[in-house]
């Protein structure tokens, strides 16, 4: 009894299709919507600048065996030094920096416009599916999953002895939440990859300029605690050892 | 630290979520392994056993196009063979759910 339940076709028709036609629309939707919303984020100058002196600093970290001691020593002092040094952030600055950055508004309003922006449809959708589309089996899923996911997935269909593979609507909303991120990305360009990824991204970015002070002491530190050694001495018997193991090899 | 860390999520959202054309042919394949699935009727394991054949088989693709030597096109065999899979296994199964559905069931 519990395989291979005939369905009716009106569901096909009125409750399948129409959900996932929705859900794309409003993908749609939003990703014009996002698109007019979203202001130019002025990049702020300041967080920039110390930014790429991170980058610089870790970049000089990373070459150090190639240039010779004295101008290795003439860059870390041009970075570490305590009175104008790129890195050096005297500590009330410090303190000064991120209680700023907690009160921008400018931030706090971009991220709450992404969150808006992101939630609310999806809250909608939601709403509106467990109103209409409940108490009823919607669809049959492939594979087979273990009696644990049958309060998740089959929260309208009281039956206990169907199997965990019909589910209800609800589980078609999530999988359609799920499966069309790819479409969109097939449909609507690179750019609109939803939600999670890219609010990330810009966290990170903007995420940059969050901790300054923690970043470039860190900087520091690992400006200073690097051993300086020039690789040039050492080059012609690196160069003899490789010859000499391709001269083995032939 | 912290920016070590958000390189790092930076960097795995990135390939999560892949912004290049090997990703695009991977969805589009995803899709309609997902189609196709559901027409022929596998259930359970199969399914998912024809979704990483058809993967694989896209890789050998990609490989053999790019003439089996990964430095010259990309940036590790990484790219190559894992990018882009998890993300067209949502599509997939969503696909496989509807095809099926309205083949077998309806």
């Amino acid at each position: 009894m519990a395989d291979d339940l005939v369905l009716d076709t009106a569901i096909r028709n009125w409750v399948l299709v129409p959900l996932s036609v929705v859900m794309v629309l409003i993908g749609v939707l939003r990703y014009f919507v996002s698109k007019l919303i979203r202001s130019s984020q002025n990049p702020d100058t300041k967080a920039i600048k110390e930014g790429q002196a991170v980058i610089r600093a870790r970049n000089l970290r990373s070459a150090a065996h190639l240039i010779p001691s004295k101008s290795f020593r003439s860059r870390r002092i041009y970075f570490t030094n305590e009175e104008n040094g790129l890195l050096y952030v005297p500590k009330e600055e410090a303190q000064k920096a991120q209680a700023q950055m907690f009160q921008d508004p400018n931030m706090a309003m971009d991220m709450m416009k992404k969150n808006l922006s992101m939630i609310i449809p999806q809250t909608l959708t939601f709403a509106w599916v467990n109103f209409f589309f409940s108490g009823f089996v919607a669809a049959k899923i492939p594979f087979p999953l273990t009696p644990r996911f049958r309060s998740m997935l089959q929260n309208g269909i009281d039956l206990s002895t169907v199997d965990v593979s019909y589910v209800s609507s609800r589980s078609w909303y999530f999988l359609n939440l799920f499966g069309l991120r790819g479409f969109f990305s097939l449909i609507l360009g690179e750019e609109n990859a939803t939600d999670d990824a890219q609010r990330m991204m810009q966290m990170s970015g903007g995420g940059f300029g969050f901790d300054p002070s923690k970043s470039l002491g860190a900087e520091k530190d690992s400006l200073d605690i690097i051993q300086h050694e020039w690789a040039l001495p050492k080059m012609e018997h690196r160069a003899q050892d490789v010859l000499k193991n391709l001269a083995k090899k032939l | 630290m912290i920016n070590v860390f958000t390189t790092m999520i930076s960097h795995i959202t990135l390939s999560l979520f892949c912004f290049n054309f090997w990703c695009c042919s991977r969805t589009f394949l995803s899709i309609i392994g997902g189609v196709i699935a559901g027409i022929w009727g596998f259930t359970g394991f199969t399914g998912f056993v024809f979704y990483f054949v058809v993967m694989l088989a896209a890789s050998f693709g990609l490989a053999a196009k790019a003439k089996f030597s990964a430095d010259s096109y990309f940036d590790s065999w990484n790219r190559v063979l894992l990018d882009g899979i998890l993300g067209g296994l949502m599509s997939f199964v969503l696909f496989w759910t509807f095809a099926y559905d309205i083949v077998h069931i309806f």
